[in-house]
């Protein structure tokens, strides 16, 4: 295993990084992960939620699952994946300044957290995705919904509920994922206002 | 009640609309709708599914629900939906000509779904053609096409083991689902080849309410 990177991504900011096929990235947490990947040769050619699942037939993802992109291409497939307590998302999209706002307006921010309501985040996931992938010239509009990495949903297939959960690793679990075609990965670390957000950590390695 | 634009919409096809705030648009048949809305002018801020089931709390969407835009604005609301024996998706994309090849490179077990109509071929383009040859004069590119809001799609999901299935079930009699616009829309629109059910036409109703 030779290391290319590892770094900390701290709570509620967001990093990118170009994984080349054949390459692994671990994401290691124990809250939310915000993981949208682009076509490097094309970053036209975006992460695709349904997709992905469509190829599958599935709306969770772990070991064996691939990551399609909108023109159908696999990405990344998942390689190992130690989270056993719940499943990954693929129905919501990121948190951002605009939702939290419409969600305090609507008095809709205690669906949200365990707790007594704490502090709204002034920005989300999709603005620390916005930041990340500027030196790309991707628009925030252009960044696709993610693959929402340890964030378990409650979905009844029958009346349609989708709820969330305080449902997260109970101790550091990982996501392991190798790239298919070369890759731009980015992600953040979302503030998980469900549970409080923590920091991620990300190794990209040569197997 | 003033009729804008009324247009039959033949299966396989796509067509697009101009809705501007306030007007309706009803969307009749009996087998899967691609509807695709857009901001207009701006074509950027586009329908999202994601922000829709996140506002709602909901993986479906009926009567009083709103479509959302990726910038967490409402585009559109139902106010009518006349189909009861299921369900509208929000989890599919559109069907493609390159998904029809890929299931047929994995050979006649990929076609089983669809064996009650003794398929023996795919169609040779989807919806995500239908809806890029229709906004090509709005310069929408094919990867800006959002996944739709797929009306009349009933799909069986089991919420714990994560199964999701195509189903036949669909509108009995001709169902229709009626929006209004919360903005100006660009509505792009595909009768869906519906390979589970057959594809039919659909028709359109663009309107004033009285």
């Amino acid at each position: 295993m030779k290391i290319i990177r590892q770094e900390t991504i701290p709570n509620n900011t967001g990093r990118a990084y170009v994984v080349k096929k054949g390459e692994r990235i671990r994401v290691s947490g124990t809250t939310i992960v915000d993981f949208v990947a682009f076509n490097h040769a094309n970053l036209r050619d975006r992460f695709d939620q349904d997709r992905t699942k469509a190829s599958q037939d599935k709306l969770f993802l772990s070991k064996g699952d691939f990551l399609a992109s909108k023109a159908n291409r696999p990405m990344l497939r998942i390689v190992e994946d130690t989270y056993m307590e719940g499943t990954h998302d693929l129905e919501k999209g990121m948190c951002s300044t605009s939702s939290y706002q419409i969600k305090a307006k609507l008095g809709k921010l205690d669906q949200h957290q365990e707790g007594p309501i704490g502090e709204v985040p002034d920005h989300g996931c999709w603005e620390n995705l916005t930041e990340a992938l500027k030196p790309w010239g991707i628009a925030p509009e252009d960044i696709p919904n993610p693959f929402n990495i340890f964030m378990t949903m409650e979905i009844d297939g029958k009346t349609g509920k989708l709820a969330h959960t305080a449902i997260r690793p109970s101790k550091p679990a990982y996501v392991e994922l190798e790239a298919e075609i070369d890759c731009l990965i980015g992600i953040s670390a979302c503030p998980d206002t469900t549970v409080g957000g923590k920091p991620v950590d990300i190794i990209v390695y040569e197997n | 009640m003033k009729t804008i634009k009324q247009d039959t919409i033949p299966s396989n096809t796509g067509r697009t609309y101009i809705v501007k705030q306030g007007q309706h648009i009803r969307v009749s048949g009996k087998t899967i709708v691609d509807f695709v809305p857009f901001a207009y002018p701006n074509v950027r801020e586009r329908f999202d599914q994601s922000r829709t089931k996140a506002f709602h709390r909901r993986i479906f969407i009926s009567t009083g629900d709103y479509l959302v835009s990726k910038f967490n604005n409402p585009m559109l609301k139902i106010v009518e939906d006349t189909y009861k024996e299921g369900t509208h998706d929000l989890q599919r994309g559109t069907c493609n000509a390159r998904r029809w090849r890929m299931l047929e490179a994995q050979g006649p077990e990929a076609l089983k779904p669809y064996a009650h109509r003794n398929l023996t071929k795919l169609p040779d383009h989807g919806c995500w053609e239908n809806l890029t040859e229709a906004l090509k004069p709005f310069n929408v590119a094919a990867e800006d096409i959002p996944s739709p809001f797929n009306i009349f799609m009933t799909l069986e999901i089991d919420g714990k083991t994560g199964e999701m299935r195509d189903t036949t079930i669909r509108p009995k009699e001709t169902a229709h689902v009626d929006m209004v616009a919360e903005m100006d829309c660009l509505l792009a629109i595909s009768a869906c080849p519906d390979m589970q059910a057959g594809g039919k036409d659909i028709d359109i109703l663009v309107y004033e309410a009285d």
